[in-house]
């Protein structure tokens, strides 16, 4: 038995009976279906595939061939995950670059010895390189391509598996297939809309409410499938305490606030409410710490500066803030 | 114009899913895709369909409940006509939505049972019921404890978001590396991080002489500056005048609670118990000459007429904009200029960090000053941002006392500068009294900064007399509509929390009540106390008082569930024989979860039950039936 991966697209579900039909086709040709996953979880990395591992792979989508969408980066993760020799059913002549520049040979359906046009995994990948600078510019839909290059022969730079790709100059393979801007017009679905404007404008209906979704939620058990970030940032933060603080914290801020107002209160001169009109405080003279940087205020004091919780100012200015007048 | 294929859409409470949203499309902007930002309500229906890329960032708050500009939009009549409401149609086929890929990433507190229940409906009905396509699982991220954050490994908030962040530009950028441009396809990079990003719509001098004449009528008119000026944009405001607003508490108690009693112009509105007033507050004058201090070149500009180029922002609407656009106006009625800046207030501005002259160490301290604005805005650690403006809650105009070297364009003011939002108070007069009475704590406190910290609305309606001026709306809640009027109700109350009791009691809806109330001390903050000793001697309540400092006025009970405890035996009864009704008002944090976990206690004891988990599953169908009700804040 030959070893197979299935991917399916998710809009497949909604035809189950194609992936019963592709099960079976697997089956007549001796190949068991190994592991079946959808496309979007190969392509957001929630699973990984082994290398080397697969005899066949099999795409199925509801997708017309003309329109379908498939990433440059997905055919290579496919095709390391291919045994040599291995055949890759499912897309089209659309990534025909994409298949060689990835070690893949095009079988097209008349030499297909009657399986249909298919790939065949033929060499890793690294070795293809010679092939990619030779296959460059000619039969492409080239557009201003050389221009984004300076004119040298685009080199086929191996995408990285860092989420956010690096840009280099345009690789051709990746202009082929993304020769389109996302805001090209492609057209909506013209039922849906039709069905929302019916829907919309008839307040008669039944609608679920939010107890009917949470409760359709707890009776299928879906609450695991959460991302788990992998964190870069360790150490422990500091957080507020709670209004209604039972731990103690409050009783560090407060003693805290205190002891900055006391720090405070050494450095500033402070004028009697009969003498407070519009300045608060000022402070005297060239009273500055260690580090120098008493006068540019908190965002760049140290932690034990005497004029934290102070604006920034300049020494021996007065500093004129409007008090308002119910303050303190 | 032709709807945009991808959809930002947030729904925020206090504005932390917003502050987020706003800066993924700050980085989306900046990778050249055009996009929709906007509240889920605000969003037009009729564009999901041409939608092809969703990105959902929702927190939860109430009770496990969406954010009210989820389902509610801001400003207009048929507010409650929004995409959550049609997506909840029934007669939505399974694959709606299979056109969308969507991601999400939801905001919670952990420490409440529901957490995250809001992105967890959005999800279900999205993508679980509609067909929508995740392109990736859900992202959940604890805002306070930060425990349950991350599948509960406990990274920082920022950490989930900037994953999310992350996810999404991989995804677009892998499916969309280039772009057009005339025509031709060109590599799609990233816009220099030095340029600002120019709104749609931004502020410019208005020469239309119309506009002036009519700014010098109203700047010439005597008398109240409020009285006269007008706010546009938004139908469902309203207008009202201070009937009383005195101070209830002691003198010498530290909290400064108020009746504050108003009545609207119209003099027509109609509210039930559990009904909220939403105030919409406006900077002192002080402050505005303060931050006019701060940017002296907008001064020779402050009082001239102005427009915007592309029609009133969106966010500036609800409350309606005042009709005189000045720079002086929007300072004091639109711009929160004493609110604490969040991280996309640094990324916006960080760039105008450009003037010299009043920096005492020249070159040397400008360059400092704008590498530490840029990380404030950038920094994907956030820890500083929190020690130098969420700790100690600094204001927007106090880092730019700080930040002398920061020269802000006024025509960009209403893009970076957060909006001022109204504050919603419970009801305490009798439905539909249209003398609108309300109970409010007016919010003062310390902080390591020198001046005291004010609440921005509880300081605007301290200030504020008998005959001024103030807008206001008034949200229904629908909170005792389905009730039983025949049933025993349990009414639980501490502090102010006692607001929206006082109307319930008032509107002679039920007429068995019990009510808890506790304060801090008999003589200081015992409010409302002559109604309500009235109303128990004449057997309209049941009234029953704790005081939590004062020992001698209740030397056996601390707080309101203590009492309950103490009679435990009777209230189980008129629960679970009688179906007694169950009504907890006040402060959120451990005072609501004390009182829960005291009467599943009482149920367990006295309720007469197989087993403990019954007496569990009891309390939960209660909350299911809302017969255990709850309002905290």
């Amino acid at each position: 038995m030959k070893n197979g991966l299935l991917i399916i697209h998710p809009a497949i579900t909604t035809t189950p009976e194609k992936v019963e039909i592709q099960k079976n086709l697997a089956e007549s040709q001796n190949v068991n279906i190994d592991n079946q996953y959808l496309i979007t979880k190969i392509q957001d990395e929630s699973v990984s595939l082994i290398n080397d591992n697969y005899d066949v792979v099999y795409y199925l989508t509801p997708e017309k061939l003309e329109d379908m969408k498939f990433s440059e980066r997905l055919i290579s993760t496919i095709g390391k995950s291919m045994k040599i020799g291995g055949q890759f059913f499912g897309l089209s002549d659309k990534f025909k670059l994409n298949a060689l520049l990835n070690g893949f040979i095009v079988i097209p359906e008349e030499q297909s010895e009657g399986l249909g046009y298919h790939w065949v995994k033929k060499e890793d990948k690294n070795s293809s390189q010679a092939a990619a600078v030779s296959l460059a510019p000619v039969s492409l839909k080239k557009k201003s391509i050389t221009k984004a290059t300076n004119g040298k022969l685009p080199t086929f730079v191996r995408k990285n598996a860092n989420p956010l790709p690096s840009f280099k100059p345009a690789v051709a393979s990746q202009a082929e297939q993304h020769d389109q801007d996302i805001d090209d017009d492609e057209g909506v679905d013209k039922n849906k809309q039709a069905l929302l404007a019916s829907l919309l404008n008839n307040s008669e209906q039944e609608s679920f409410s939010e107890k009917d979704l949470i409760d359709a939620r707890v009776s299928s058990a879906r609450e695991d499938k959460i991302t788990a970030v992998e964190c870069i940032h360790t150490g422990v933060k500091r957080k507020k305490a709670c209004k209604d603080c039972s731990c103690g914290l409050k009783e560090e801020e407060e003693a805290e606030i205190d002891g900055v107002r006391a720090a405070q209160d050494r450095v500033v001169v402070q004028f009697t409410p009969a003498e407070l009109t519009e300045i608060d405080f000022t402070i005297e003279g060239k009273k500055v710490g260690g580090c120098g940087s008493c006068t540019l205020g908190d965002a760049f004091r140290c932690d034990g500066c005497p004029y934290l919780g102070l604006p920034a100012f300049t020494p021996g200015q007065a500093i004129n803030l409007t008090a308002i007048s119910d303050d303190l | 114009m032709a709807a945009k294929k991808i959809a930002l859409l947030y729904g925020s409470e206090t504005g932390n899913a917003h502050d987020f949203a706003t800066v993924l499309s700050h980085k989306l902007h900046r990778l050249h895709f055009d996009h929709t930002l906007s509240t889920l309500a605000d969003y037009n229906i009729e564009d999901i369909i041409s939608c092809k890329y969703l990105f959902i960032i929702c927190s939860t708050t109430g009770q496990g409940e969406l954010p009210r500009n989820v389902w509610e939009r801001a400003t207009g009549d048929d507010r409650l006509n929004t995409l959550w409401s049609f997506l909840k149609k029934k007669q939505l086929p399974t694959n709606f939505l299979n056109h969308i890929n969507v991601g999400f990433l939801g905001l919670g507190d952990f420490s409440y049972p529901k957490f995250n229940y809001a992105i967890r409906m959005l999800e279900e009905r999205i993508v679980n019921q509609l067909g929508a396509n995740e392109i990736f699982d859900r992202l959940e991220a604890d805002e306070i404890s930060m425990a349950g954050s991350n599948k509960n490994t406990g990274a920082g908030i920022e950490s989930v978001y900037f994953e999310f962040e992350k996810k999404i530009v991989a995804y677009l950028m892998d499916r969309f590396p280039n772009r057009k441009v005339n025509g031709q396809i060109i590599n799609r990079e990233p816009i220099d991080k030095e340029l600002y990003l120019q709104p749609p719509s931004f502020l410019e001098l208005d020469t239309d002489s119309k506009t002036t004449e009519s700014l010098i009528r109203s700047l010439e008119l005597n008398g109240n500056q409020d009285e006269q000026n007008k706010f546009l944009h938004d139908s469902s405001i309203k207008y009202a005048n201070i009937v009383e607003n005195v101070r209830i508490t002691s003198e010498d108690h530290f909290q400064d609670i108020r009746k504050f009693v108003f009545k609207g112009e119209k003099s027509n509105d109609e509210y039930s118990p559990g009904d909220t007033a939403a105030i919409f507050p406006c900077n002192s004058d002080e402050a505005v000459m303060r931050f006019l201090d701060v940017q002296p070149h907008w001064k020779a500009v402050a009082d001239k007429p102005l427009k915007f180029t592309n029609g009133i922002p969106k966010d500036l609407q609800n409350g309606g904009v005042i009709e005189a656009i000045t720079l002086r106006n929007l300072l004091k009625y639109h711009f929160d200029i004493s609110s604490v800046p969040r991280s996309s207030f640094f990324l916006k501005v960080w760039m105008f960090a450009t003037d010299q002259k009043r920096l005492e160490r020249g070159k040397e301290q400008l360059d400092d000053q704008r590498e530490k604005l840029y990380q404030f805005g950038t920094s994907e650690d956030m820890q500083d941002l929190f020690d130098y403006c969420n700790r100690p809650r600094r204001s927007i105009l106090e880092v730019l006392e700080d930040f002398l070297s920061l020269r802000l364009p006024w025509e960009y003011a209403a893009d970076y500068l957060p909006i001022i939002k109204p504050r919603l108070y419970s009801i305490s007069s009798a439905p539909n009294d249209p003398c609108i009475e309300l109970t409010v704590a007016i919010v003062k406190y310390r902080t390591i900064l020198r001046h005291i910290r004010k609440g921005v609305c509880t300081t605007y309606m301290s200030s504020l007399n008998k005959g001024d001026r103030l807008r206001y709306k008034i949200f229904n809640n629908n909170l005792l509509v389905k009730k039983q009027k025949t049933k025993p109700w349990i009414l639980v109350s501490p502090g102010v929390g006692i607001a929206p009791m006082m109307s319930f009691i008032r509107s002679d809806f039920a007429n068995d009540i019990t009510l808890y109330f506790g304060n801090r001390y008999f003589h200081k903050d015992f409010i409302y106390r002559d109604i309500l000793e009235n109303w128990d001697s004449t057997g309209k309540i049941k009234l029953y008082t704790c005081f939590s400092r004062d020992r001698e006025a209740s030397p056996d009970v601390k707080y309101v569930q203590d009492i309950l405890w103490k009679h435990g035996k009777e209230l189980t009864k008129l629960i679970v024989k009688q179906n007694a009704y169950f009504y907890l008002c006040g402060s959120s944090g451990k005072m609501p979860v004390q009182v829960r976990l005291t009467f599943v206690e009482m149920l367990k004891k006295w309720g007469e039950f197989s087993t403990p988990t019954d007496a569990e599953k009891y309390l939960s169908n209660m909350e299911k039936e809302d017969r255990y009700l709850q309002e905290t804040w």
